[in-house]
């Protein structure tokens, strides 16, 4: 009975010990923290070149953290990544890497062999955000930190984070975009990055969305275009909608809160979808000075933005069908959610038939409150 | 004051042949035996008194110096034997039962003729009067030495409780217990453990409420000790410990009447001994660990915060280091980026790697915490003064160790010294859990809280599971374990400690 009791234990932990799966004993400052990577064409045809940002920590009486940059160019995404041991003395560490950014030439054409790696390997987190650059390529966004030596993939995280406010971009990490590559009836899309260039000094901002078919970058959007696209996608947050009514004045309004039904109908062979958009908002800023306190001012003032809503959201996605093709709202898995069966004799012609499917939005804004005055600012001498 | 000896006779001292020899009706001879006894001891004083009256009455008054109070012998004992007026005719037994019965005008008198019962009692303080021409003599309590002063008890401080603590005397002590619980069914039980000390021992319960198996499981285990000499309580402790190689106690042991009389209410079985200031109480739960007095003597909102907070006090006592250690050097990735890169600076250029910095650092600090206790109090400062800056701060400054590691053993020195009872189980543990993670990351931590839980719930005290009240949520439990309910809560369910089954004795104390 002892003996098997401890033979018992001693299989326990053997067992037990070998599912520790990837582990060692390692100290932090023997690493290179990695805080993001550019990918970019190599000089030859099938050569890329990887600029990776890495954080360099000066320890001393005031702690100094500033970027360092690496360039290396290879075939291999694993390659490149080990053999920058060479260039840096240090292994690399990706576990707290935060954004990968594509040039658009690579974009074009294909990321699916690119990501393959930042997908697989078991130090990256695929929380991280994939950005298209907007630019020429995508190191020059990686490497504009010119200001106060920031950790440029730092701060893009922390902005795109913070789009929640201003909702011009989506927060899609990666899995979100590997996600939607491996859908049926949803294109990927990523948010673009671009740079601001003011007297000579350039900084990354994120505004917009690259458009995907399949894995093939076909086209980027604005960021006004891409929030109406949101509104479709239901992913609104929050940001802030501008109208222009009557005048050249704007009318800002605050999104608190947005809900976005889309209903596929579909009849004998034609597709429609219907899209409704309900959103309670603040009026945050009345330029034209319109007055709107009393019940039949204020409805008015709704009904008037929600037609303007109505056709921003129409015309983004008449946009999307028009010039790209491209389903990244995910109608395609609506009707495969809701129609299961009808999607099964559509699913093989879909990208053909998204362009010529029929949209319908019905928008509803309701003001909820117009922040701390409930009068606009009367002139008087 | 009258020692309950009846079985002390069978537990014969052999050593001495003396000890086996019977007193004459010679007081010459008696008091010869005694000096015998007594030969190389000076503080043995023979005082021989005759009657004037009766020639017949000759006595011999035996005590030791130093442990009875002189004024109280020469006017209750030597005065009335010269005094007395008796029958001229009266001798031997019955003039010695005269004595006993009519002339020395004390509480606590006896008679004996066993020998060893009357050593035992001389040395605890009484006084012989040996009587010619009588086989027996009398023992009269006349005990007076100086004691402790009742004080606050220095390891158990209490801000609204009860100041006062037990002392080194066993009689105090007892009083102590009574006056909180005027009962009668509260029971002092007394025997004595230790061929060489013979110290007095005492079960103290409250006859209604104990359970007798857990009881008679205490005397059995108590009656099974051999051992020559007990100077203090915590030897029976070691001896009837159901889990004798464990770093966690399954006896507790506290210092406040107000806590024993707490536990016996509760159905524990209390035990004490002459000359400790500590009481033993059994059984003893995981949960006791964190109950403290002052709990019940304050706001129960602010002291089940207290609770919770000791609580969670050990548990990062244990965990500290440990999780500190596989984050950095196994998990990188749970660290958030902003921390990882503020002990990347610190890190930097620090020779020793962080699982070995880690071991010495926590050594270092057990290193000051036992300089701080041992020391005289107005050096401890001194001790205090140079951990806190020469090893802190010019060991950061020189770059010996990093400032998130200094950071991480002072909060598990402070976390761990809010438990001072656990200490030692939680030094123990805590190494283990540093060594499991130096070797698996979190993955071995984790192991290590799995085995400590599963550990913690295998062990037994006095056959009640040491972890009896976490597993439960029934309301009779949970309101004085994590937290401490109002008090009209807990009269309304007042827990009573009980064993269903057979209690199994794992201790060392065994026939």
């Amino acid at each position: 009975m002892k003996i098997f009791k401890f033979t018992s234990i001693l299989l326990v932990l053997f067992l037990t010990l070998n599912l520790t799966s990837c582990w060692n004993y390692r100290e932090v400052e023997s690493m290179s923290v990695v805080a993001g990577v550019a990918i970019d064409k190599g000089s030859s045809q099938d050569e890329y070149e990887l600029t990776v940002e890495i954080i360099k920590i000066k320890a001393g009486e005031n702690v100094e953290n500033k970027p360092e940059y690496i360039k290396l160019t290879g075939k291999s995404m694993f390659d490149i990544a080990r053999n920058m041991i060479t260039v840096n003395n240090k292994k690399l560490y990706w576990s707290h890497a935060k954004c990968i950014i594509i040039s658009e030439s690579i974009a074009r054409e294909g990321v699916g062999n690119i990501i393959d790696w930042f997908v697989r390997d078991a130090e990256i987190r695929t929380d991280m955000y994939l950005l298209i650059s907007g630019e020429k390529t995508a190191k020059e966004i990686l490497t504009c930190s010119s200001k106060d030596s920031n950790i440029i993939s730092l701060d893009l995280s922390t902005q795109l984070k913070n789009q929640r406010l201003a909702s011009r971009a989506p927060i899609l990490d990666l899995w979100d975009f590997i996600d939607s590559l491996m859908q049926e009836g949803k294109s990927a899309s990523a948010p673009r990055v671009i740079l601001n260039k003011k007297n000579k000094i350039s900084t990354p901002s994120i505004d917009g969305l690259a458009i995907f078919k399949k894995d093939h970058l076909v086209g980027m959007i604005d960021g006004t275009t891409t929030k109406y696209l949101l509104f479709a996608l239901n992913q609104i947050k929050g940001g802030i909608l501008t109208f222009y009514l009557n005048n050249k004045n704007p009318i800002s309004l605050e999104i608190f809160k947005n809900k976005t039904i889309v209903t596929p109908i579909i009849e004998s062979d034609s597709i429609k979808f219907n899209i409704f958009t309900e959103t309670w908002v603040s009026l945050a800023e009345n330029q034209p000075r319109i007055t709107f306190f009393t019940e039949q001012e204020k409805s008015s003032l709704e009904k008037d933005t929600s037609i303007i809503l109505e056709h921003s959201i129409y015309n983004s996605i008449k946009k999307l069908q028009d010039e790209f093709g491209s389903d990244v709202i995910g109608f395609g898995l609506k009707i495969h959610e809701e129609k299961p069966s009808t999607w099964k004799s559509i699913s093989s012609n879909w990208n053909s038939l998204f362009p010529t499917a029929q949209i319908s939005v019905t928008s509803k804004i309701n003001i909820k409150n117009s922040a701390t005055t409930s009068k606009p600012i009367k002139l008087g001498d | 004051m009258l020692l309950n000896t009846d079985n002390t006779s069978n537990n014969s001292n052999a050593k001495n042949p003396l000890y086996s020899k019977q007193l004459t009706s010679s007081l010459q001879e008696n008091t010869q035996l005694f000096k015998e006894i007594f030969s190389k001891d000076d503080t043995l004083r023979i005082r021989n008194i005759e009657n004037s009256k009766v020639p017949s009455l000759k006595c011999s008054i035996l005590y030791i110096d130093g442990m009875v109070s002189n004024d109280y012998m020469s006017e209750n004992i030597i005065k009335p034997i010269l005094d007395a007026e008796l029958t001229r005719e009266l001798q031997g037994d019955v003039l010695f039962q005269k004595l006993l019965s009519q002339v020395i005008p004390s509480g606590d008198i006896k008679g004996s003729n066993n020998i060893y019962e009357i050593l035992t009692c001389i040395t605890a303080g009484d006084t012989l009067v040996l009587v010619d021409g009588s086989s027996s003599l009398l023992i009269v309590n006349s005990r007076d030495f100086k004691t402790r002063a009742i004080s606050e008890p220095s390891s158990e401080k209490s801000i609204r409780g009860p100041k006062e603590g037990f002392t080194e005397s066993l009689m105090t002590n007892l009083t102590l217990i009574r006056r909180k619980a005027k009962n009668p069914n509260l029971k002092f039980h007394f025997d004595k453990i230790g061929k060489d000390t013979n110290t007095t021992i005492c079960l103290c319960y409250i006859e209604g409420i104990v359970q007798d198996k857990i009881l008679h499981e205490v005397i059995n285990r108590l009656d099974s000790i051999s051992i020559d000499s007990i100077i203090s309580v915590e030897y029976i402790q070691e001896f009837i410990n159901d889990a004798p190689l464990s770093p966690f106690e399954t006896v507790g042991s506290t210092e406040r009447p107000d806590v024993l009389v707490g536990k016996i209410l509760e159905g524990r079985v209390g035990i004490m001994i002459d000359g400790s200031p500590f009481a033993l109480t059994v059984p003893f739960l995981f949960i006791e660990y964190f109950q403290v007095a002052e709990d019940y003597y304050n706001n129960f909102i602010f002291m089940s915060f207290n609770r919770l907070l000791r609580i969670v006090s050990f548990i990062l006592s244990i965990s500290i280091p440990a999780l500190y250690l596989a984050l950095v050097t196994y998990n990188q990735e749970m660290i958030p980026t902003n921390l990882l890169l503020s002990i990347y600076a610190a890190r930097e250029s620090v020779p020793l790697p962080t699982v070995i910095e880690s071991i010495l650092m926590i050594l270092v600090f057990e290193v000051l915490r036992e300089a701080g206790t041992r020391l005289p109090s107005d050096i401890g400062e001194a001790i205090s003064i140079v951990g806190a800056l020469v090893l802190g701060q010019a060991a950061v400054d020189a770059r010996l160790v990093s400032a998130p590691m200094v950071i991480v053993v002072g909060l598990t020195g402070i976390v761990g010294l809010i438990n001072v009872k656990i200490i030692s189980a939680s030094i123990l543990v805590r190494f283990l859990f540093l060594i499991l993670s130096a070797f698996l990351g979190v993955y071995g931590y984790l192991f290590g809280v799995i085995v400590l839980i599963v550990y913690l719930m295998s062990l037994r005290s006095f056959g009640v599971g040491y972890m009896n009240t976490i597993g439960s949520i029934s309301s009779e439990t949970i309101i004085d374990s994590a937290i401490r309910a109002p008090w009209w809560q807990l009269g309304l369910k007042e827990f009573k400690i009980s064993v269903k089954g057979k209690i199994i004795n794992r201790s060392r104390a065994k026939k």
